[in-house]
């Protein structure tokens, strides 16, 4: 326990309703108030999936560092991502690379294989440097050193934010000290404390413990996705689509906005246009303007939200997929798509 | 009703918890019981997370390198590490619905087992035989489709086996004394398995996320 008592739980607390009924005095340090602060402390000190396992199919190649952009919803709490970087091997050789995470910490990781389409999975920790709440781009890097003789493949990339063993009970963290809320404690108002701490975690709560990162997909500059169609043409595989389900905030809700976000350029004098749609009907349109140095394009995309009353979460018994799918509308060069980012729902 | 709702009113009740935002303000059984129990409640239960969106770029499949009749072989590359949550109550894991558009390359069955398990502390270890996994950690769907099958399970880490969840992130803890501190992490592994009914067709993955799900109560 520490001072300040803010523990973060690896389960929140089942909360009772029994005791709060009108009429009857809802007791100081309760013991359900102790549970509202683990609870809110779990909301707000565990952690989100910042980067859900994406397949990114890089080629590792001597002295061309790999650089993936991908664009984050953080919570301010955590500050240790969990990355996981799988290697496919290519041939039977000795590799040796290196993992550089977005505060510039470095991992490297270095295997031998005797056969070709070994997997190995590497796991980093990253120590955030600047902890932040913003939506960010993170752009970490992978290597081949000089000296290796094989040719892998980075296969998936991941990033998980770890959880807090405890928090702050400082405004920017709003943690609150469960040792403020022992049965038949008095009830008091202060940052942090009692029943005011537990009244603001729960209000920050409803905007910080979101579903992070719905789906990332990431290339590098030199195999950025392009098209010179003159029509919509599928970004994957014409049966590869992702499938989103927002979540549910409040009792009547049926869609959950989105943020969607695709890092993209032209060639000179050349527009294009790429296209979110989903199953259940909303689309979004972003365009990319004639000549366009390769910048972030952002917009918001209604999905359906969970549905709580079914076993597996589905609303309207449907996946609710995103198709998505760029053309070139004009010029005579390519338009190009290295990013695609969906999540803060 | 199947229902994976702990809250009273199945959603975020707005503007109550912002009442007690003052001193002296007063704390009524309604306001405690929507504004704060309900919310926690309810955010608790649609905490989840999707861990994993496998969309292969063109020209990548998930696939065996070849198709086995007899015994079920691992998907190329298909396996996935993620921290999982851990349910109140029961204490078992997050549900963790897994959605996968997939086909098999010409005549036959498909099937794939797809396995749910908790990871000790020995990383990178070879895969296990997948009759060794056992529910609820594991399903198996399968497809006759040449063109394209949506297929779905629901796989969790029972209570007994989350007892195995290790400390993985030290920190400095917050009372100031520079102690390290440890959060203890429920990491899971989820691998497919597959195994083809035609020696000459392959089954194959285009497609594949898995989300984290509160899960019926």
């Amino acid at each position: 326990m520490t001072a300040h008592g803010a523990t973060v739980p690896i389960a929140a607390p089942a909360l009772s309703r029994s005791g709060i009924y009108s009429g009857r005095p809802v007791r100081g340090g309760s013991p359900q108030w102790a549970g509202m602060a683990l609870a809110a402390n779990h909301l707000l000190g565990r952690g989100g999936a910042l980067i859900p396992h994406t397949m990114v199919v890089q080629p590792l190649v001597a002295a061309a560092t790999k650089t993936l952009r991908f664009k984050v919803w953080p919570r301010l709490a955590c500050r240790r991502r969990l990355w996981i970087s799988t290697y496919r091997t290519k041939g039977t050789a000795n590799c040796s690379t290196t993992f550089t995470d977005p505060s510039g910490g470095t991992l490297v990781y270095g295997f031998s294989t005797g056969a070709s389409g070994g997997i190995f999975q590497v796991e980093h920790v990253e120590d955030v440097s600047a902890p932040s709440a913003s939506e960010t781009e993170v752009a970490p890097t992978w290597a081949l050193s000089a000296a290796s003789t094989g040719s892998p493949e980075l296969l998936y990339v991941a990033c998980y934010e770890l959880p807090r063993p405890d928090l702050t009970t400082a405004t920017a963290e709003y943690g609150v000290d469960v040792d403020s809320l022992r049965p038949n404690g008095p009830i008091y108002a202060a940052n942090g404390k009692s029943v005011l701490g537990v009244s603001i975690a729960t209000q920050q709560a409803e905007t910080i413990a979101q579903r992070a990162g719905l789906f990332q997909f990431a290339r590098d500059t030199g195999s950025a996705l392009s098209s010179t169609a003159a029509a919509y043409e599928a970004v994957f595989l014409a049966d590869a689509v992702p499938v989103l389900l927002g979540r549910k905030l409040y009792t009547t809700s049926t869609v959950r906005k989105l943020q969607v976000r695709a890092y993209c350029r032209a060639g000179a004098t050349t527009v294009g246009k790429v296209r979110f749609t989903m199953t259940s009907g909303a689309s979004l349109v972003l365009d990319i303007t004639s000549g366009m140095a390769a910048a972030w394009l952002s917009g918001d995309l209604d999905v359906d939200c969970e549905d709580l009353s079914v076993s597996d979460g589905r609303r309207s018994a449907r996946y609710d997929k995103c198709t998505i799918e760029f053309y070139r509308v004009s010029g005579a060069n390519s338009v190009y798509i290295e990013s695609i980012s969906i999540g803060n729902g | 009703m199947s229902t994976a709702s702990t809250s009273e009113h199945g959603g975020f009740i707005r503007g109550q918890a912002g009442e007690i935002d003052s001193a002296g303000a007063a704390v009524d059984a309604a306001l405690t019981r929507n504004g704060l129990v309900n919310n926690l409640q309810h955010l608790t239960d649609q905490a989840g997370q999707f861990v994993v969106c496998v969309v292969p770029p063109t020209g990548e499949y998930l696939e065996q390198s070849a198709p086995s009749t007899t015994t079920m072989a691992l998907v190329t590359g298909a396996e996935w590490r993620f921290p999982l949550r851990v349910r109140s109550g029961d204490e078992s894991s997050y549900r963790v619905v897994v959605y996968m558009r997939a086909y098999i390359s010409a005549a036959g069955t498909a099937t794939f087992r797809l396995a749910l398990r908790a990871l000790d502390h020995l990383i990178g270890t070879i895969p296990p035989d997948p009759a060794s996994f056992s529910t609820p950690g594991v399903a198996e769907v399968s497809t006759t489709s040449t063109t394209g099958a949506d297929l779905t399970a629901t796989l969790y880490v029972p209570a007994a086996m989350v007892g195995r969840a290790h400390p993985l992130a030290l920190y400095a803890s917050e009372d100031g004394s520079g102690d390290p501190a440890s959060a203890a992490v429920l990491l899971a592994s989820l691998q497919v398995w597959a195994k083809s009914s035609n020696g000459a067709s392959l089954p194959r993955i285009v497609c594949l996320t898995a989300r984290k799900y509160a899960g019926d109560r």
